[in-house]
């Protein structure tokens, strides 16, 4: 039993190497291509990690699954003529333990960035420029800020402070974390936020120019006694959390979760 | 003589009667019953002072109690006014301490939605300190992210009576060129209160090229509605 359980071991040992060296590989040999591969394996992956993404042109997808390595497969956009400065772009990242850092150095190529990784984590994207966020079946705190482009998140778990400035914004929650506030803030576009019918929560909504509405009844909880908070108040299933949710120029929709 | 005593010949007469009585004759049965009267009263003596018994010794351990429940009150009613306004002063002051050191430390966690919790803790403090103005005030300033930037700027909007929030709001308007929902917000501050310090930083910014067409017309509106 015990040579067979060592043998196991090993070959697990082998398999993380070949993994990391063909990482090494991907990372910094295979530039020729437009896309760019990374395999991220994790020393524990029972925990929960957390993934900070600053993608500085390009959009970021993020999808949860049953797999203790972090795939990340990275394509330009665009075909440039120009194939030196296409093939100057480079994918690395940080690891300490299961904190995980990714880099993009772009060279001004609009790179967009599709990630796989094991469900339990927290999120930390950005994308500043040329792209959309979107984010699936992820069981954690997920922040993410997307000023050019839309932000969105579908079979979430846990709790989201989201920040766009021109995009939507829509997060689907199937599960929401009990004590953690939501908030979503953009100025152009459209909130949309869906919830699990057991809900606690405190609303503050506020559009300046657009309509909200809302599948719970949002009873109305006492306006702020200031006129200079002009936010509607609610609470739903009681009263939670504190849930923000504030657009300029756009509806807000708060749905079921379905 | 002996016959003539009519009380004399009256006793005879009774003995003669008792002699000719027959003597009943001791049979079981007879002796069944005699016993069974007497269990009878030996049950019926015995029930009737031991009931009565055990009734006064449970009236005097509910007397007792009641004697121990109502000193009990009476010593806590009296110690409460004496006492108590002054401990529970103390203890809500040390409440309200630690409350604010938990918050303080919280606003310093990686996780966005902790510090949101945190500046909700010190927006809910009642009397507000300066140090904890100075926190809202650097977190408006200085948080990475923009909606935990917001939440600090909603909180400190509950206080522009205070003249160190007031001028640290205006002061901040400069530094929101890379938050355009604070910028935004604050600018609409600035109209309601209409705080005329607020215009020359105002006009600045109006002067830069790439502002969200939104921000633009409500600095525009603002700075109209200010001078």
């Amino acid at each position: 039993m015990k040579p067979f359980r060592a043998l196991v071991n090993h070959r697990l040992v082998v398999v993380r190497v070949l993994i990391l060296f063909e990482s090494v590989l991907f990372a910094n040999f295979q530039l020729s291509g437009q896309t760019q591969k990374v395999l991220i394996p994790l020393d524990q992956p029972d925990l929960s990690g957390k993934l900070t993404f600053d993608n500085p042109k390009g959009s970021i997808s993020v999808t949860g699954y049953d797999g203790n390595i972090i795939v990340v497969t990275a394509t330009a956009r665009f075909n440039q003529k120009d194939s030196k400065t296409q093939n100057d772009w480079k994918l690395t990242y940080d690891q300490q333990e299961t904190n995980v850092i990714l880099y993009c150095n772009a060279q001004g190529n609009t790179i967009d960035v599709d990630i796989k990784i094991p469900r339990h984590f927290t999120l930390q994207l950005r994308s500043r420029d040329n792209g959309d966020v979107i984010v699936i079946r992820i069981n954690g705190a997920i922040e993410v800020d997307n000023a050019q482009g839309s932000i969105m998140l579908d079979n979430i778990s846990g709790s989201a402070i989201l920040n766009s400035v021109y995009g939507n914004i829509t997060a689907r929650f199937k599960e929401v974390n009990p004590d953690d506030p939501i908030m979503a803030t953009t100025i152009e576009g459209d909130i949309e936020l869906s919830l699990p019918e057991a809900t606690h929560a405190n609303l503050k909504l506020n559009t300046s120019r657009g309509n909200i509405i809302s599948v719970f009844p949002l009873l109305e909880a006492g306006q702020e006694s200031s006129p200079l908070f002009d936010w509607k108040s609610s609470k739903i299933n009681g009263g939670g959390p504190e849930y923000i949710l504030r657009t300029y120029n756009g509806d807000i929709q708060i749905k079921r979760y379905l | 003589m002996e016959n003539t005593d009519p009380k004399r010949k009256e006793i005879e007469e009774a003995e003669r009667l008792l002699d000719q009585t027959p003597i009943p004759e001791l049979t079981e049965s007879l002796d069944r019953k005699f016993y069974d009267f007497l269990d009878a009263a030996i049950t019926t003596r015995d029930q009737f002072p031991q009931r009565s018994r055990t009734a006064l010794y449970w009236y005097a351990v509910a007397a007792g109690i009641a004697l121990f429940v109502m000193g009990w009150l009476g010593g806590s009613v009296l110690s409460t006014r004496n006492k108590s306004s002054v401990e529970i002063t103390g203890l809500s002051g040390e409440v309200r301490d630690l409350r604010e050191s938990l918050a303080l430390t919280m606003i310093q966690q990686p996780l966005p939605g902790k510090r949101i919790q945190a500046i909700n803790m010190l927006a809910d403090m009642k009397n507000p300190d300066d140090k904890i103005y100075a926190t809202l005030l650097s977190t408006l300033n200085h948080d990475p992210n923009d909606n935990v930037r917001l939440v600090a700027l909603e909180a400190l909007a509950k206080h522009v009576e205070n003249d160190q929030v007031m001028a640290g709001m205006v002061e901040a308007i400069g530094q929101q060129q890379t938050s355009p929902v604070v910028l935004l917000r604050l600018t609409e501050l600035m109209a309601l209160l209409g705080e005329k310090r607020a215009l020359p930083v105002l006009k600045t910014i109006l002067e830069k090229p790439d502002l969200n067409y939104n921000i633009k017309t409500q600095i525009y509106e603002t700075v109209q509605g200010l001078s």
